[in-house]
């Protein structure tokens, strides 16, 4: 629907909610969250900027192709999983840690890792790429 | 060792990894292109080279765990039958890979699309080759049968093309398909899940191997196309001729044989089926391929046919190894039998390929090519050399590797005496005799003086079976004939120097029984064997000279598969599956919605009545459970809602509206992970809905049937659902296999997620090949055993919902993120092909398909089974919006 209101809305709607997505995919292990419903929220960001502005609009804000996208987050996922066999554990065998970042106050700040964060970036782009694709194919369809 | 598994692993890969790299760099940078896909099989050589200098052949290497519940693992066996196929698969791969530079010259489109195929078949065959674990194995077969697919139906606008890639596919997938069978039969019933390891408990002659062996062989027989399978060999030939070469001479056809060359140790001698199945059927394929084989014009035709019938004579050299000569299996260098088939066989396609390149593929047409120009003498001369290989002239390895195989049923006679090995003999003499008239008549037709009127064949280039494109000249053109002038030369090395063969190739030998030197031509002497040579050549002289058999003979067996197929989709498919798959949503959701009410009604044996309220429910206060009764009114007053809206934009947006409900429920009972997806999955599914509803043809109203019986099963079914939800939170479930750290017992499996989703409460050290998922950390040097790691089931996360899903069950969740990618690519390529004709049509089907404006949309309610066609969208939208025609619809009903 290309109205005012809403492409005004969008501008400041679609923004926040990639951010409140990155939000919750790194959250997503501590807190409420994670890489599926992360991808989702930032689909439907991206769904709505494609109603309000059109296809060539969403073209020109994604990176990649859905395609790629999906692509790149079946790879990712899947060298997770093959990352354990390297170090001779079964396939998708987690780890995790923390790593000390120094402050200027003096202390240190700890920041937890774990290996499972690329397989849920997996996750973020894999359903990311398929909502925003099927909804646009369809949409062209549509069209 | 792991090291060891490691490097065979990495020459499997590597041909893949090479292949994925070409698709990175520019299409037009053809020369690097060559460069990084001939990286793919030296890698795959060198490291195999290094593998055999460093540890020798048939080292054990170690097995390391892939997914040890499914009994998958990286079980290797380079054993010499193993060596010798990856050692074959690489090496013809450099030279496939030089020679589809040569054949696709400078169509960098071909080149850009081929390798990345074909290096994902070598890593397929090299897998096959060197696997012990049978999932493995399993694994790279298949792999095996998709690539080949691909690489069959490559000229994708040629609807023969693919219908013959799909002919191949569904005959070795489905005799694939038998193999798991077999393989998983085998592993269950034996304990075993690796070869090697089968070898060494060995099996007895009972029905459950016997079953299994006739399943595996099944997949063995189609892969190597014996009789009646034969048809998909010679229908591949629709492949461009670098992939014939490849998959008829050393590689795909050979899996076949290769199964049952690794089984034979172990089956042949326990088995009585094993010769009885699969002598008469391979010397069957191998007479009736090479009686086919002379009656065709087209080169590849012929060769096709010809590699038949060699294959059938592998599979009979590997039956009568079930007999037994002064004490040792009657098998003779079988490895020998299979290199020399490919040292004669990929040439010869190669410098088919190369004579329809510059000219034409059909024989007749040829008539004095030899005196055309220079290439024509050069190719001729190498076809010819090669060919001599196939008529297993004397001096070439080919006639010592012939006499062997006469050898084998000699032996096998001698100690039997059984009348039986007379047809063999007949067998034997017979294909000698087809392959040698063969050669007689290739030479005739290319060194006979040219007709001046036949000459104009020289113009018709744009033969069918050869892609227009641009030719390449110079030194890249000569890559068309030198890869098959190179492998050809190993048959007179092998055939002429003494010691060649020993040097070159017989350390890969598995079974070098009877001879301490491999035999050369003037070793041969007066015997049975030798008398069958003979008799066979000079019969084959004979009938090449002759005006017998000239004719062209279309094999019957040409017809199963188009008949199957037919049958499947036309008689078979409509009548039995129709009955079933109706095609009719209420149909299939009312079915499983009864099974479902029955399986609950069978579980509790009927007793209805006798259901009690389960203990250990907790029911709250109605204070705190205020806000949550507005909120399930809400859902309630939609499902209700439901039935009575009859416009399906309508009902689309009512049940959204009881799945915002239902996430509100989520977030009031402190579930906000599952608000949050339910609300975005809402939305989501609200506009794919509708999206997909506005492509839809109107719906004429009709007055719903069977009321009473539906409101009678939605209420039955609400009835079970709510009772097992209920019983699920409350009732006790099974015992837990984990156990607490300290030794308790976890009594449900929530509770283990609950303790271990941050810090493995439950860590244990138990040993690294019995642990399947979960966290791992490596203990300090010298703490525990070797092969002990620390389970630390501690997924490092305190959002529970989360851990299980990236962790514990991680293994689900990449499955669902493949599901969710394929159905994507579905989405994308159906609706890309809809677009370009307009509706959707199955390019294997064997009729035409009706027009896209002859469908009326009532026939959407039963669409016929071999294609769907669906028509265009023919709502009226003009606007540049999109999603403008769809909301429009729905607030307009």
């Amino acid at each position: 629907m290309r109205t005012l209101i809403l492409q005004t809305a969008v501008r400041a709607i679609v923004p926040l909610s990639l951010v409140f997505a990155m939000f919750i995919y790194f959250k997503g292990h501590q807190l409420p969250g994670g890489g599926f419903v992360a991808g989702l929220v930032a689909a439907v960001a991206l769904i709505v900027h494609r109603m309000s502005y059109g296809t060539q609009s969403l073209r020109r804000m994604l990176p990649c192709s859905e395609r790629t996208m999906v692509a790149i987050g079946l790879t990712l996922a899947l060298s997770t999983g093959i990352g354990a066999l390297f170090v001779g554990l079964p396939f998708l065998t987690s780890t995790h840690g923390y790593i000390h970042l120094p402050t200027t106050t003096g202390t240190s700040y700890e920041f937890e890792w774990a290996s499972v964060m690329i397989f849920d970036l997996g996750v973020f782009l894999v359903v990311t790429g398929v909502v925003v694709g099927m909804i646009d194919c369809l949409a062209k369809e549509v069209h | 060792m792991t090291q060891a598994t490691w490097i065979l692993m990495a020459a499997i890969v590597a041909p893949l990894f090479c292949g994925l790299l070409t698709l990175i760099i520019p299409r037009k940078a053809i020369t690097l292109r060559l460069i990084i896909a001939l990286a793919g099989p030296i890698t795959a050589l060198w490291l195999l080279g290094y593998f055999t200098r460093t540890y020798g052949i048939g080292f054990e290497t170690a097995d390391i765990a892939w997914m040890p519940t499914l009994q998958l693992n990286l079980a290797l066996n380079a054993d010499h039958l193993g060596m010798f196929f990856a050692y074959l698969v690489s090496g013809i791969g450099v030279c496939i890979v030089l020679y589809a530079r040569g054949y696709f010259g400078r169509d960098a489109d071909s080149l850009y699309r081929f390798y990345p195929c074909l290096m994902m078949f070598m890593t397929a065959m090299l897998g096959v080759a060197l696997s012990d674990n049978y999932m493995l194995l399993m694994l790279f077969w298949e792999m095996t049968s998709v690539s080949s697919f691909l690489l069959i139906g490559w000229n994708y606008n040629d609807s023969q093309a693919v219908r013959n890639a799909m002919q191949a596919f569904v005959v070795t997938a489905g005799g694939g398909l038998c193999m798991l069978a077999g393989l998983i039969f085998l592993g269950v019933h034996t304990g075993e899940w690796t070869i090697t390891g089968l070898d060494a408990a060995g099996v007895a002659n009972t029905t459950p191997v016997l079953v299994c062996f006739l399943l595996i062989f099944m997949g063995a027989a189609t892969k190597s196309a014996q009789m009646p399978f034969q048809f998909w060999l010679p229908g591949a030939m629709a492949a461009p001729t670098p992939v014939s070469a490849y998959l008829h001479s050393a590689t795909m056809v050979k899996a076949g044989v290769f199964i049952v060359g690794r089984f034979w140790p172990i089956l042949a001698a326990v088995l009585p089926i094993w010769p009885m199945l699969i002598i008469p059927l391979g010397a069957m394929t191998m007479v009736y391929g090479a009686f086919v084989a002379i009656q065709k014009t087209d080169l590849k035709q012929i060769f096709a046919y010809t590699t038949v019938s060699q294959l059938g004579l592998l599979m009979t050299m590997y039956g009568l190894s079930a007999f037994e000569y002064q004490g040792e299996p009657n098998l003779i260098w079988d490895v020998t039998q299979i290199l020399n088939h490919a040292l004669y066989k990929a040439p010869l396609f190669i410098l088919a390929g190369a004579i329809g390149h510059v000219a034409t593929r059909e024989l007749p047409d040829l008539k004095g090519f030899f005196y055309r120009d220079r290439t024509a003498k050069i190719l001729t001369i190498f076809l010819l050399l090669a060919g001599y290989g196939l008529a297993a002239g004397p001096f070439t390895l080919s006639f010592t590797a012939k006499e062997m195989f006469f050898y084998q049923i000699y032996h096998a006679y001698a100690e039997t005496h059984s009348l039986w090995f007379w047809p063999l003999i007949a067998a034997g003499i017979a294909t000698g005799m087809f392959n040698v008239a063969i050669f007689i008549r290739l030479a005739t037709t290319l060194l006979a003086k040219p007709d001046p009127q036949t000459d104009q064949a020289h113009d018709d280039h744009g033969h069918s079976s050869h892609g227009e494109h641009e030719h390449e000249t110079g030194i890249w053109a000569t890559l068309l004939w030198v890869p098959g002038a190179f492998i050809v030369s190993f048959q007179y090395i092998c055939g002429i120097i003494p010691h060649a063969y020993e040097t070159l190739f017989g350390w890969l030998e598995s079974s070098p029984y009877y001879f301490d030197h491999f035999p050369m031509t003037w070793h041969a002497h007066l015997g049975i064997p030798l008398y069958m040579s003979l008799i066979a050549m000079t019969l084959g002289i004979a009938l090449g000279f002759s005006g017998l058999l000239r004719k062209t003979f279309k094999d019957p067996c040409d017809g199963l598969y188009v008949q199957f197929y037919e049958t499947i989709t036309k008689d078979l498919g409509p009548t039995t599956f129709g009955w079933v798959q109706r095609g009719h949503a209420g149909f299939y959701i009312g079915s499983i919605m009864v099974a479902l009410v029955a399986l609950f009604l069978w579980s509790i044996g009927g007793d209805v009545l006798g259901l009690r309220w389960p203990d250990g429910v907790e029911l709250e206060p109605a204070k705190s459970l205020f806000p949550g009764y507005l909120l399930t009114a809400l859902v309630c007053f939609a499902a209700i809602l439901l039935p009575t809206v009859i416009d399906r934009a309508s009902r689309v947006l009512v049940l959204g509206s009881c799945g915002f409900a239902v996430s509100g429920v989520y977030y009031l009972y402190k579930a906000p992970d599952l608000a949050l997806t339910q609300l975005s999955i809402e939305i989501v599914s609200l506009i794919l809905f509708l999206l997909v509803l506005s492509l839809l043809p109107e719906q004429p109203f009709k007055r719903r049937a069977w009321v009473f019986p539906r409101m009678a099963i939605a209420v039955a079914v609400g009835a079970v659902m709510f009772w097992l939800t209920l019983t699920s939170t409350a009732v006790n479930r099974p015992t837990m296999p984990y156990r607490t750290a300290v030794g308790g017992n976890i009594e449900h499996l929530g509770h283990y997620f609950l303790r271990n989703a941050h810090h493995g409460m439950d860590t244990k050290h138990v040993n690294a090949d019995s642990l399947y998922g979960g966290v791992v950390e490596r203990p300090a040097h010298g703490e525990y055993a070797e092969n002990q790691v620390m389970l630390h089931p501690g997924g490092g996360g305190n959002n529970v919902v989360n851990v299980i899903l990236v962790d514990f069950r991680g293994f689900d969740t990449m499955g669902e993120i493949t599901v969710l990618g394929l159905a994507v690519l579905g989405v994308w390529t159906l609706l890309k092909r809809r677009k370009k004709t307009g509706g959707f049509s199955d390019p294997s089907s064997y009729h035409d398909h009706k027009d896209i404006k002859d469908v009326n949309p009532a026939d959407m309610e039963s669409p016929p089974y071999h294609s769907i066609n669906i028509p265009a969208p023919n709502g009226p939208d003009t606007e540049n919006n999109v999603f403008a025609n769809t909301t429009d619809r729905s607030l307009n009903s």
